[in-house]
């Protein structure tokens, strides 16, 4: 028998009052992975992690870890780590407060302790800081040392890199590569970082107004994409109508300021469009190849959720 | 360890660890300490006197942990009422649901630790008062002054000094005198049930002994079942503010109106309603209560002999409302949690 998914949604749908939160989220995180949840403010990636973890009360579809329901998640035998937005400290206990309590609630004894996330995280000098008292950086680091408490088999972060400094970003997320490919712990974190996610997100899923969009390995992704172009002009629509008649493009969208991203089948001599574009009066401010990045796949991921 | 346990001893590393039971603690022993020396200053009078209520320990130790009490109740309403929300505000509750606590595992841990709170800032308001009163005040029995017909300051002076030669108060006296002339005991006889040295007194001092109004034992055992009584409505009022704090979105919200019901009825409600309020727990508090039973034992031990306590029946029967509303707010606690939205 295979074993279960570290995390699964599966249909989930969910309505706060008259307006429809999520409609169709479908997302599979495997044990081991290192996911990547992607979407822009508002897309629904946090209440998505809340119902996966069972802080929504009644939703529709279904969300597991690890194969328990996430409305019995204190049934799971094993340690999880989670981090969301907001970070969720004690506002009137310091930040080792917290992270004490939190042991004495996982009943922690072995794995990583306070000491040693702490310093993880890069917190020592501000464990006697009362919760409310942080940056909004700090908050999120101290939020994130409680996750690392103990030996978590599977993290759950959300925005873990917002608010920090670049340094902070490089040694979190260095910690999340080496946390999956040493230890095998699963790590599913949701970013606005595309650049970092794609470094080191083994698996993404793109969320767009409620619905899972895109969803697959980082690398097949990325092959799958192919090259691409990108241009810059006043007359969007005319060059993207040349564009989408040109046969190795395989698809175009605008990105919005005049910019339009297209895909290419690989190998393509851009000669002929740049001639047809000229032909056609498209003033040409900016034009380069390039090869396919997670935030090229993201723009269209959310381009074609937004015509869907 | 089960997570029920678990979420307990979370919930009291953090009770102890917040400020704001601290604050509470200090506030409520601010509160009795201040309230003793107003009583002080307004009597006027002498430690060691003894012969008047307000001089003596038990009336002013109950009023004192009335006080005392009636802060504990509000700060209860409000340290109770305004945790949950504010927790699930900054979404600290969501992590005791990572670490396999159910949520009523958690609500229960929560509840019960939520019941410390007014037994926590009630005792120190009991104990403050009664170490502090213990410094200021002599115990006694409760008398009143002696109806003297000529006043005779000479001869009452020589009876003091009488009585401290003896190493006898007033009222000690106004008991003896009790026995004697009502229980038709024989002077020693009465002195030695009294634990008293033997005496001789003079017959010019007999007009100058006080009144028995009631004996220290009397008093005493009045308060003490008026403080275990404060048990049940000390309980109901931690519930009932936690079950506003599932209920109401903001912390200061759910504290404000609890509060509010609390000290309205109390106030307004329970005087116009008669026996009909015995049956809310609030009527029952012994700090803000309307028919508190520490006021009663209160009014007792200050001689007011036209305290009439309250019928037995009506008592039990308010206690049993008072258990089952505790028990119905606990109830709904627990249901209502599961349900909400983390």
């Amino acid at each position: 028998m295979s074993s279960p998914l570290a995390l699964r949604a599966e249909a989930l749908q969910l309505r706060f009052g008259s307006t429809q939160i999520l409609r169709q989220v479908d997302l599979e995180v495997r044990p081991g992975d290192l996911y990547g949840l992607l979407g822009r403010n508002g897309a629904g990636k946090t209440t998505t992690l809340r119902a996966l973890l069972g802080f929504l009360p009644s939703f529709g579809g279904r969300c597991e870890v690890f194969g328990v329901p996430s409305r019995k998640l204190h049934q799971l035998p094993l340690p999880i780590g989670v981090a969301l937005d907001p970070p969720g400290l004690d506002d009137t206990l310091t930040v080792r407060q917290n992270l004490e309590i939190a042991r004495i609630r996982g009943g922690i004894r072995g794995g990583r302790d306070v000491d040693e996330v702490l310093d993880l995280v890069g917190l020592v000098h501000r464990q006697h800081n009362r919760g409310g008292k942080l940056s909004h950086g700090q908050g999120r680091r101290a939020a994130v040392a409680r996750a690392l408490l103990g030996d978590p088999r599977l993290l759950v972060m959300d925005e873990p890199l917002s608010g920090l400094d670049p340094e902070g970003v490089e040694d979190l997320l260095d910690l999340f590569r080496r946390l999956a490919a040493e230890q095998g712990v699963t790590v599913v974190l949701s970013s606005h970082h595309l650049r970092e996610v794609q470094e080191v997100c083994t698996r993404v899923g793109v969320l767009e107004d409620g619905r899972t969009v895109l969803e697959g390995e980082t690398t097949e992704l990325l092959a799958r994409a192919g090259e691409g172009l990108e241009l810059r002009c006043a007359q969007v629509e005319q060059a993207l109508a040349i564009l989408v008649a040109w046969p190795p493009v395989r698809d175009a969208a605008p990105l919005g300021a005049g910019r339009i991203s297209a895909r290419l089948d690989p190998g393509a001599d851009l000669v002929p469009l740049l001639a047809k574009l000229a032909a056609a009066g498209v003033g040409l401010e900016e034009f380069h190849r390039k090869r396919a990045s997670l935030v090229d796949l993201f723009r269209r991921a959310v381009h074609q959720g937004e015509e869907a | 360890m089960s997570g029920f346990l678990r979420a307990l001893r979370g919930e009291l590393y953090a009770l102890f660890h917040r400020r704001s039971l601290r604050i509470g603690l200090v506030l409520v022993v601010l509160g009795v300490l201040l309230r003793m020396m107003l009583a002080r200053l307004a009597a006027g009078v002498i430690p060691g006197g003894g012969a008047e209520a307000a001089a003596n320990y038990w009336p002013r130790f109950a009023q004192a942990a009335g006080f005392g009490l009636g802060l504990a109740e509000l700060a209860t309403l409000v340290l109770v009422g305004a945790a949950l929300p504010r927790e699930i505000a900054s979404a600290a509750v969501r992590d005791p649901m990572t670490r396999g606590i159910s949520r009523v595992g958690f609500v229960l841990a929560r509840g019960l630790t939520a019941l410390l709170c007014p037994f926590v800032l009630g005792g120190a308001a009991v104990l403050t008062a009664a170490l502090g009163c213990a410094v200021l005040y002599d115990g006694g029995h409760v008398v009143s002054a002696p109806f003297v017909m000529n006043q005779q300051p000479e001869a009452e002076a020589a009876f003091h000094d009488w009585l401290a030669e003896e190493g006898l108060r007033p009222d000690q006296l106004a008991a003896w005198l009790y026995m004697v002339e009502e229980d038709g005991l024989e002077g020693a006889a009465a002195a030695a049930a009294l634990g008293l040295p033997a005496f001789e007194l003079p017959d010019d001092y007999y007009s100058f002994i006080p009144i028995l109004v009631f004996l220290e034992d009397e008093v005493a055992d009045g308060i003490h079942a008026a403080l275990a009584q404060a048990l049940a409505p000390l309980t109901a009022l931690a519930l009932f503010a936690f079950l506003l704090s599932m209920l109401l979105p903001t912390g200061a919200l759910a504290s404000g109106l609890a509060t509010m019901l609390v000290v309205l009825f109390s106030v307004f409600l329970a005087p116009e309603m008669g026996a009909g309020a015995s049956w809310f727990f609030a009527d029952w508090l012994p700090g803000i209560g309307h028919d508190s039973a520490l006021k009663l034992a209160e009014r007792v031990a200050e001689g007011y002999t036209d305290s009439v306590p309250p019928d037995p029946e009506v008592l039990a029967a308010g206690a049993r409302a008072t258990w089952i509303q505790a028990g119905l707010y606990f109830a709904a606690a627990t249901a209502l949690f599961p349900r909400k939205k983390l």
